[in-house]
């Protein structure tokens, strides 16, 4: 068995280095949690995770237009998953200054070490191109997530994390089934050779379908969406913005390679009709629940339930200029979404997330600037100029128009409208407000530079990329 | 540069408004400053700009047909000598202006605002960067109309300029999108390259799209109603933004379409025929009016209505030079207006004034002046844009245009005269109590001491206010005279080759199609100004003659009783906006509020749209918490893809 | 579907041999019961207190951390069987497993995963 004894090429170590960066570095934060003295022991571990993501970041961008591949087809690197790679560390990254409550403090760095596996796991997804790596990143990404939504001392964080726990498991399991089935069909677990069409057409759609609910619960698209909003307000603040953005990454990968490059030509657009239906169910839905909420978390949920179907909605008609598309709004979408929850963070104490919608109101007297990169962040998030978001909208209903999708393009604009109201309440809560109770005011504040950092970044992003909404062209014929 | 030019009044607006506070008194000059420094730039940029194509700054360029960028051509070029110039002289002025109000640091935080919008407009290169400072200089406007927020008509002024305002926008929107789906895609450019081969029915839909726009942003019928009460803002912002640069949107925007207006005649006739009939109107209802302002106002909106017929015939040059010389006489109108009225501590109203000749001797031949060139006089510098405008229709074959022109003029020498006579000729009749001159008690309560205090504390020294007024008279004068000069010689004048304006119109130099006028051009001017003298005389004999003077108060109480009610009530137009528009949409309103919770977030949300509302409600009771509950969603959801997908696989 | 028909079959005999397990001995036994026979059986002491009861997390941790590394170290089986297929690379793959393991419990150990307090 001469395969079995150098399976691994240099090939492979490239296609799989930010992987392996980010895979190895979690062990290095658990030794020097054990080694580094007590005072240091948050510090190190928040330092050493920050320089793995930015390394595993900086290897990640090294690939550019080598697309190798690992795992014998199973992982290909290359723009594509370049891409989500940079997504997923930028979402991780962004929310470690958030870290700052994750936990007690002797659970720091076994936090962070599970988030950087559970960064792993969406690194792997975003190149995944056979069922059991699509599998293997998942549960990773899903597993450590489990842990890492119970690390808050609130009786809520555990809740959620149960919630999350059994409701995912029972996604995963569809899924898993419908892998199994299209595995029967084809008697391949390679996604390219789904694509062939060959083998039992009802297994074919049968497992594309389970397959679809699995990916479509990890976006949390109406109607698997029920666990979202809980499992967002009862998780600690940094874990809560990480999923936001990294799951939604990694499923995002799987979901348009899935879309892309494994269904049959002939059967594609109408296998993929329910994730179109979904899309749009959670364009409306999102925005018609953000309507009623009263905490920000639960709020960001919606809202994110909703801007994720924005941006499957790119995906609509599969076409090339809809995957640059979707893949711009997603990068947006995770600098508003990092910028928002970074406020939240703002605005957090000790013991309190600043989370509650009260906490806003007259914001806009007591914190102009929190309250300014706030508006500007949920200007952004409804899709107004002069932001990422409108420009990505904007995109997004050009290509589903251009893809034959107009009823897509009308549902965005409807839940855009919903939308906008949701989030102009917030702003002329800020702003309309002088009467603040929050205690938060008289609380002396301490200075939070790399907060600032965070939300300055995102803030710069989201308005810099209202102006160039290029993303790279030569991402498409990787994803195959 | 061109980026320093559009982006450094942003810049100072975002420095004001971030450190006003800090910045106290200089917020004026840096908010002048840079203003006047975008005028430097313009002026560096113009010898570029002659020469080539237009400078060009590409910003953006997206697939499909979107491309942003910044474009100066000689067309917007104009615009922003005005934008800037004119504007960077009113900043000045509003130093002296604006001492003393409270909010000093946000009023000129939102003048720059507004130069920048204006600025986005006439710069961008393609249709998408245009409405977008299209609806910013409306947002600006909003913010200045309804700067006074503390005075109920000032609130009232503001929303109805913005919700006009938005028709408008609806309209450029609906023009824009017409033209994208005819031409796929948004840059002038690209549309004016392909206006040729449009079906006549596109091109026509598409200006009259565009047109709504013009029609609500320069104050043209049916939609003209929100200019004479965007007077409750400041004057400075009255003199800026109503009269110089951004109620002329509108004329740009059909100078910037010309390719669009020429293949369709029916867009033609029809902006040609608002534009006589704005102008006639304006003038009449500038009749009757006694506030000093609203005369203005009406003035300028008689005025817009020449441009816009001038560029809606096809005399597109004869429509720019008014423009052009009509930014530098009513913004002289405006800032004198403004010295008197500071001077009279915020009183408007011509009747309590009369005699201030002697006491304002600065601004009575400020006023004089830019009365003198806006009648036509003949050497100023409305009499040559005024007349190549009238006689421009005639040469573009609209003899009735050309009719209204013609009386319109006299009417406006009547009308700006009797403001001049009743202001600063007989004596002065502040002391007079106002039932004796017919004044109807004001609706607003007495805000002088809120308003532009200027007058308790400090003074700004006069010459603040009067340097930049001194500055703006001398082109009231002689800005004419660009038209002089052809290449027929240096003393024939007018027409496609003028040597001087020629630069600023480069663009329709190829364009004139004249037809050989019935009248010749001395006789239609000689015309014009036997209609002009009759108007100043008439308004003579009436308000100034020593007859006149000498029973005043008498004459004036009369005027103001008897006067045409439709007049007074100008021409109904708001009263029909009322019955048409308004009364059923506050009917749908009030409906709607009985059912919705008028109640506002305080934390809580309460203010829920009802069946949005009623949807989040419905879903939040669904989203128990119990997760049986949401496995049974997840459950029926993975039913419903199972259904679909079993079907499909079945089926196939 | 014929590939499946023996799957059906297949699963068809477990369910029917496990349900039958479960049923036949109820259905046949003769019951006689005497007290010996209620008896807890064989060994242990009398139960205290219902099985339902609560247990110590404690309890749960240890057992945990007890499955995770007995089923990671269950892994060392089958790579025993193919070490010499698998030469040097397996070696070094089962070096890194191994190491990953030392590192999870020299954590587990240092933080106090194993104190029964």
């Amino acid at each position: 068995m001469p395969t079995l004894i150098a399976p691994f090429g240099n090939a492979d170590w490239l296609a799989l280095a930010p992987v392996l960066v980010v895979a190895v570095a979690p062990l290095v934060v658990l030794l020097a949690d054990l080694l580094v003295p007590r005072a240091l022991r948050r510090t190190s571990a928040l330092a050493l995770t920050a320089l793995a993501l930015i390394v595993a970041g900086i290897v990640s961008l090294q690939g550019w237009g080598h697309p190798f591949s690992a795992f014998g087809g199973g992982f290909q690197a290359g723009g594509f998953t370049i891409v989500f790679q940079e997504v997923a560390l930028l979402g991780a990254l962004l929310s470690l200054p958030l870290a700052g409550r994750l936990g007690r403090d002797d659970q720091t760095g076994g936090g962070l070490a599970l988030l950087l596996w559970s960064t792993c796991g969406a690194l792997l997804m975003a190149g995944a191109s056979n069922l059991l790596t699509i599998f293997l990143g998942l549960e990773l990404l899903s597993l450590a997530l489990y842990c890492l939504c119970a690390l808050a001392a609130a009786p809520s964080a555990r809740e959620a994390a149960l919630k999350y726990l059994i409701l995912s498991s029972t996604a995963s399991g569809f899924m898993l089934y419908g892998m199994a089935l299209l595995f029967g069909a084809t008697g391949s677990a390679q996604l390219a050779a789904l694509a062939t069409g060959s083998g039992s057409h009802v297994l074919l759609a049968l497992g594309s379908g389970l397959f679809l609910v699995g990916f479509a619960f990890k976006l949390s698209l109406v109607p698997f969406h029920v666990w979202t909003p809980d499992v967002y307000e009862g998780a600690p603040l940094p874990i809560t913005a990480f999923m936001s953005v990294v799951t939604k990454a990694g499923a995002l990968a799987v979901l348009a390679r899935f879309a892309y490059a494994a269904l049959p030509q002939a059967d594609a657009q109408a296998l993929l009709i329910p994730i179109w239906v979904i899309a749009a169910l959670s364009m409306i839905g999102g925005n018609v629940g953000a309507l009623a909420q009263t905490d920000m978390k639960r709020l960001l949920a919606y809202s994110g339930i909703a801007q994720v179907g924005y941006v499957v909605a790119a995906l609509a008609g599969t076409t090339p200029l809809g995957l640059r598309y979707a893949m711009f709004y997603l990068v947006a979408y995770a600098f508003m979404n990092l910028g928002a929850f970074g406020i939240v963070g703002l605005l957090s104490r000790d013991h309190e997330e600043g989370s509650r919608l009260t906490a806003y109101a007259g914001l806009g007297h007591r914190r102009p600037f929190a309250a300014a990169a706030m508006t500007f962040f949920l200007l952004a998030l409804a899709g107004l100029p002069p932001t990422a978001g409108f420009t990505g909208k904007l995109l997004i209903l050009a290509s589903s128009v251009d893809a034959g999708y107009g009823w897509l393009a009308g549902v965005l604009i409807a839940g855009t409208a919903i939308s906008i109201y949701v989030y102009a309440k917030i702003i002329y809560a800020m702003y309309a407000r002088r009467t603040g109770t929050a205690p938060e005011a008289q609380a002396a504040r301490r200075p939070e530079p790399l907060r600032w950092l965070g939300v300055g970044i995102c803030a710069v992003a989201v308005f810099v990329m209202a102006f160039y909404p290029l993303a790279p062209s030569d991402v498409l014929p990787q994803v195959k | 540069m061109i980026f320093a030019l559009w982006l450094l009044p942003f810049a100072g607006a975002l420095a004001i408004w971030a450190f006003g506070p800090q910045l106290k008194r200089l917020a004026g000059a840096l908010g002048a400053a840079t203003v006047l420094t975008s005028f430097a730039i313009a002026l560096a940029l113009a010898g570029q700009t002659f020469t080539g194509r237009g400078v060009k700054a590409p910003l953006v360029s997206w697939a499909q047909g979107f491309s942003f960028g910044l474009l100066l051509d000689p067309l917007s070029l104009l615009w922003v000598f005005v934008i800037t110039g004119v504007g960077g002289l009113i900043h000045v002025y509003s130093i002296g202006y604006m001492s003393g109000d409270r909010a000093f640091a946000r009023f000129f935080a939102y003048m720059n605002f507004f130069v920048f919008a204006m600025l986005t407009l006439v710069l961008s290169d393609n249709f998408v960067g245009l409405l977008v400072g299209w609806g910013l200089v409306g947002l600006a406007s909003y913010f200045l109309i309804g700067f006074w927020f503390f005075k109920p008509s000032a609130v009232a002024a503001a929303r109805k300029a913005f919700v006009i305002n938005v028709v408008g926008d609806i309209g450029l929107m609906f023009g824009i999108f017409v033209l994208f789906a005819a031409t796929h895609t948004t840059t002038y450019a690209g549309v004016f390259a392909k206006a040729g081969s449009l079906a006549p029915l596109t091109v026509t839909l598409a200006c009259f799209g565009l047109f709504v726009a013009c029609a609500a942003k320069s104050a043209q019928l049916p939609l003209h109603t929100w200019l004479p009460d965007a007077m409750e803002g400041p004057t400075p912002v009255s003199a800026l933004i109503h009269a110089a640069t951004m109620v002329t949107a509108g004329v740009y925007l059909i100078a910037r379409c010309a390719p669009l207006w020429d293949v369709s005649p029916e867009a033609r006739a029809l902006v040609g025929t608002i534009g006589a009939l704005t102008a006639l109107t304006g003038a009449v209802l500038g009749c009757v009016q006694w506030d000093i302002k609203r005369i203005l106002a009406y003035s300028t909106m008689s005025q817009i209505g020449y441009m816009i017929m001038g560029v809606g015939v096809g005399a597109y040059q004869a429509g720019i030079l008014h423009f052009y010389t009509h930014a530098f006489f009513k913004a002289t109108l405006f800032l004198g207006a403004g010295i008197l009225i500071h001077a009279l501590h915020d009183e408007q109203d011509v009747r309590k004034m009369g005699g201030l000749a002697r006491r304002q001797p600065f601004a009575f031949w400020a006023m004089t002046v830019g009365t003198l060139a806006i009648i036509g006089f003949p050497g100023l510098s409305g009499f040559f844009s005024k007349d190549a405008v009238i006689y421009g229709t005639l040469e573009h074959g609209y003899p009735l245009l050309y009719a209204i022109g013609m009386v319109t003029a006299g009417i406006t020498a009547y009308y700006m005269c009797r403001m001049l006579f009743v202001t600063f000729f007989g004596s002065y009749r502040g002391d007079v109590p106002s039932a004796q001159l017919g004044v109807a008690a004001s609706t607003n309560p007495p805000v002088a001491h809120e308003a532009p205090s200027g007058h308790e504390g400090a003074h700004a020294p006069a010459w603040l206010m009067q340097v930049p007024v001194a500055l703006l008279m001398i082109p009231s004068v002689i800005a004419g005279y660009v038209w002089f000069g052809s290449r027929d010689g240096p003393l024939a004048y007018g027409g496609p080759g003028s040597l001087w304006f020629g630069y600023f119109t480069t663009n329709f130099a190829t364009r004139a199609e004249a037809v050989q006028a019935a009248v010749p051009e001395w006789l239609s001017t000689v015309l014009v100004l036997a209609l002009v003298g009759i108007g100043a005389f008439v308004a003579y004999r009436r308000y100034a003659a020593s007859a006149a003077s000498a029973n005043a108060v008498e004459r004036l109480r009369a005027e103001s009783l008897t006067a045409w009610r439709p007049l007074t009530r100008a021409l109904y137009f708001d009263d029909a906006i009322e019955l048409v528009f308004v009364r059923p949409a506050s009917a749908i309103g009030a409906a709607f509020a009985r059912v919705v919770d008028p109640q506002v977030l305080d934390g809580a949300v309460r203010d829920v749209a009802w069946l949005a509302g009623w949807l989040g409600r419905e879903m939040r009771a669904l989203q128990t918490g119990l997760v049986r509950g949401y496995a049974l969603v997840v459950v029926l959801g993975v039913a419903g893809f199972l259904v679909y997908f079993a079907w499909f696989g079945t089926v196939r | 579907m014929s590939p499946y028909v023996p799957v059906a079959i297949f699963l068809g005999v477990a369910v029917a041999a496990a349900t039958a397990f479960v049923l036949v001995p109820g259905l046949v036994a003769r019951r006689k019961p005497n007290a010996t026979k209620s008896e807890a059986y064989e060994c242990g002491v009398e139960p205290t207190s219902d099985v339902g009861g609560r247990f110590p997390v404690r309890f749960y941790l240890i057992a945990m951390l007890f499955v995770i590394f007995d089923v990671e170290a269950a892994s060392f089986y089958p790579w025993a069987v193919q070490m010499r297929a698998l030469r040097v690379y397996g070696l070094l793959e089962m070096a890194a497993f191994v190491v990953v393991l030392g590192i999870g419990y020299a954590y587990v150990w240092r933080k106090g995963g194993f104190q029964w307090r």
